[in-house]
């Protein structure tokens, strides 16, 4: 699965990474997987599964899917 | 003066060649503490009504703010102000950079420019002292050459120079202002009035420190090292340093709303090939304005299919947004080349790709034709095409004349019914964030005194969760609540009000839309301490927030004198209708709705809801019964 951390949510990565590569066994929460990462679910304001948006509190993630996941997209 | 202030006003009649400087008091400066307040206070007050923007009457106000040069991280801001030559409105645009905070340190909090030199000249401020020296050599030139020119000749490397290019003097309506060439008043035609006044550049420099106008610099100076720290790590200011706003393609991408095909889509195909992980290949250097730990400015280098040189900066958010997406252009480089032409001719690249778009739909729908183009194929996506026309409006030939005079002006001029691709409000281009997927945007395009403008308000999505870093930022400035992003209501309409008179304080004082939260890191409790550090003056949130509000209230004024009304606060018919790709297809602003939250605004505000101007009542709320007075207001 391809994880990509929007905006300032790399910031909560240990690695600061923009894009990470994850393998998960079987399906999960998307929240879970954020958590397990370290983002905190209530900094994503958008999140996108395969190019669809999607309701992070419901959605379930599964290898191979694109995951992209945003913080608030401010002015500027 | 001890207030963060000089106290002192640089007027200048470039028609008689002659100076003076006029003093206010610490009261004055409360009630009005520097930059956008003052560019309202004296359009207001000094401006003759129905003037010609680009006759000598007209003002150019360019004014700091009482934090403008402490040295707390985005402290460096200030306004340039004039009626504008885009919308016959009043006019404002800010920038940060190193010209504001040198103004302060070489004597003056602001500079009042009337007149119109017989021929080109430059003013030379040096602690104090005023010079107004001959641009012949000049005009006409880069503006790298011209800074150059100007250091060279004064001796002095560490000069910051403020100028215009040839767009403003070739009055292109949306002609920018620049310092340093890579920081710019970009919207309204700011630089247009400078150059219709034959005043090509303003150097400045100056031996005062900022702690000899601070009430209590030691402790200011403490506040700004705590300050640094927390901007290097604090999510929002450690992106802007990362990714600047170039960071915003791709997620505004992926949520339906990266301004697309002039304004029809609100996804793009080629977004990959524009956002950041693309702007890697061409990123040179990250740079910053004075005093400022984040530096979220980008230097690009491009040696490949065009050449770009670092010599003025790289392209921001909306510059890519306005010739990438809108343009139908996925070729970075292009963009960069793009945004080198318009920074070296000096012109606003929102308006610039704005202007093309119009056109390139225009021609796509056969409404123009290549009679009316000079032979050039106006399709999106035509990177040569979009380049050449950048190149016509900064030269003001060929079809480049009429697209330099504005969308709104080039649509009458054009008729054959292309208004309805003229993406403006007050026939100023709007700026890349679409109110279809931002709802408090429709309120902030349509009702902002200059025109469309992104920076009047926070967008929505950084208040719809209670528990993010950026809404539990905004607590402190008043009653807030979780709202989703599209929904428009009088909910919607009391948060946006809120965060407006946010944004114009931040404006008044000097500061960047990037230092304060909730869009960024200094916290409420940190901003009163450095205001008091600054003035001396036991400021609260909501002294400050009535800062932001009387500078809107004059400023709207200004407006009613000139004739504006409610019925130029609309949007172009395009926002209601629904995007036609990406995932929110199909989604629109709901004509009704917007117009029922508009009366609710203009109650929230004290305004009538009729005439959109502000009742006699809510000015003398504001202190500002002298300004009823001048316009009439009963």
């Amino acid at each position: 699965m391809q994880i990509h951390l929007g905006g300032h949510l790399h910031y909560f990565d240990v690695e600061k990474r923009n894009h990470i590569q994850l393998e998960i066994a079987g399906r999960k929460r998307l929240q879970d997987v954020c958590l397990e990462l370290g983002v905190p679910p209530a900094e994503v304001a958008l999140a996108v599964i395969n190019g669809n948006i999607v309701d992070i509190q419901e959605a379930v993630v599964e290898n191979p899917d694109r995951v992209e996941l945003f913080s608030p997209l401010g002015g500027g | 003066m001890g207030f963060g202030s000089t106290g002192k006003i640089l007027r200048i009649d470039l028609s008689s060649g002659s100076f003076a400087v006029e003093e206010f008091d610490e009261q004055f400066f409360r009630k009005y503490p520097g930059g956008k307040a003052f560019a309202a206070y004296f359009l207001l007050k000094e401006c003759p009504q129905g003037v010609d923007p680009f006759s000598p009457e007209n003002l150019l106000i360019l004014a700091t703010g009482a934090l403008t040069g402490a040295p707390v991280a985005t402290a460096t801001r200030y306004t340039a102000a004039a009626r504008s030559p885009l919308t016959g409105a009043y006019g404002e645009s800010e920038a940060g950079g190193f010209w504001g905070p040198e103004l302060k340190f070489a004597g003056f909090d602001a500079i009042i420019i009337k007149g119109k030199s017989p021929k080109p000249v430059y003013i030379w401020i040096k602690d104090g002292n005023v010079q107004i020296r001959s641009a012949d050599h000049l005009w006409g030139n880069e503006p790298y050459e011209v800074q150059e020119t100007i250091r060279k000749e004064l001796g002095d490397n560490l000069i910051r120079v403020l100028q215009i290019g040839p767009a403003g003097e070739r009055l292109v309506r949306y002609a920018a202002i620049t310092n340093e060439l890579r920081h710019f008043n970009g919207r309204n035609g700011i630089g247009a009035v400078m150059g219709s006044k034959n005043l090509r550049a303003i150097a400045v420099r100056g031996k005062t420190r900022f702690s000899e106008l601070a009430a209590e610099p030691q402790k200011l100076v403490k506040l700004g090292q705590q300050l640094a720290k927390e901007a290097k790590n604090h999510p929002q200011s450690m992106e802007l340093t990362e990714k600047g706003t170039p960071g915003l393609v791709t997620g505004l991408n992926a949520g339906g709303i990266l301004p697309t095909l002039n304004f029809n889509g609100g996804s793009f195909d080629g977004a990959g090939n524009i956002n950041w992980d693309a702007y890697q290949s061409i990123l040179n250097s990250r740079r910053s304005c004075y005093a400022c730990v984040i530096h979220c400015k980008r230097e690009v280098e491009v040696s490949d299919r065009y050449e770009v040189s670092t010599k003025y900066g790289g392209p921001e958010y909306e510059t890519i947004a306005a010739f990438g997406s809108n343009c139908g252009v996925s070729d970075l480089q292009a963009v960069a080349k793009a945004n080198e032409l318009c920074n070296l001719y000096l012109m606003d690249t929102i308006s610039v790709g704005s202007a093309i778009s119009f056109a390139m739909e225009c021609f796509e729908n056969g409404l123009i034709g290549l009679d009316d183009t000079g032979g050039i194929p106006l399709t999106f996506g035509n990177v040569d095409a979009m380049l050449q026309m950048v190149e016509l409006i900064g030269k003001r030939e060929g079809f480049g004349y009429l697209l330099g005079e504005g969308v709104l002006r080039a649509a009458r001029a054009l008729g054959r019914c292309t208004e309805k691709y003229a993406m403006h409000v007050k026939g100023q281009e709007l700026p890349f964030h679409d109110p279809r997927g931002k709802a408090s945007l429709s309120l902030a395009y349509a009702i902002a005194e200059n025109g469309a403008d992104h920076l009047t308000s926070i967008h929505d999505p950084a208040l719809a969760n209670p528990d993010s870093i950026s809404f539990k930022g905004a607590i402190g400035w008043g009653t807030v609540e979780p709202i989703p992003a599209r929904e428009l209501s009088a909910r919607k309409a009391r948060q946006y009000l809120l965060f407006e008179h946010w944004s114009s304080f931040i404006k008044v004082v000097g500061l960047c839309y990037f230092g304060p939260a909730p869009r960024s890191f200094i916290q409420v409790d940190e901003l009163i301490e450095a205001m008091r550090a600054v003035t001396g003056w036991e400021v609260t949130v909501e002294e400050m927030l009535e800062m932001g509000e009387r500078s809107i209230n004059l400023s709207r004024l200004f407006n009613q004198r000139e004739g504006f009304s409610r019925n130029d606060d609309n949007l172009p018919d395009r926002l209601f209708h629904g995007l036609t790709s990406g995932p929110l297809s199909g989604v629109a602003i709901d004509p009704q709705v917007f117009a029922q939250v508009m009366t609710e605004l203009y109650l929230m505000k004290g305004w009538n809801p009729q005439t959109g101007m502000p009742t006699r009542q809510k000015l003398m709320e504001l202190g500002l019964e002298w300004a009823a007075d001048l316009v009439g207001v009963v």
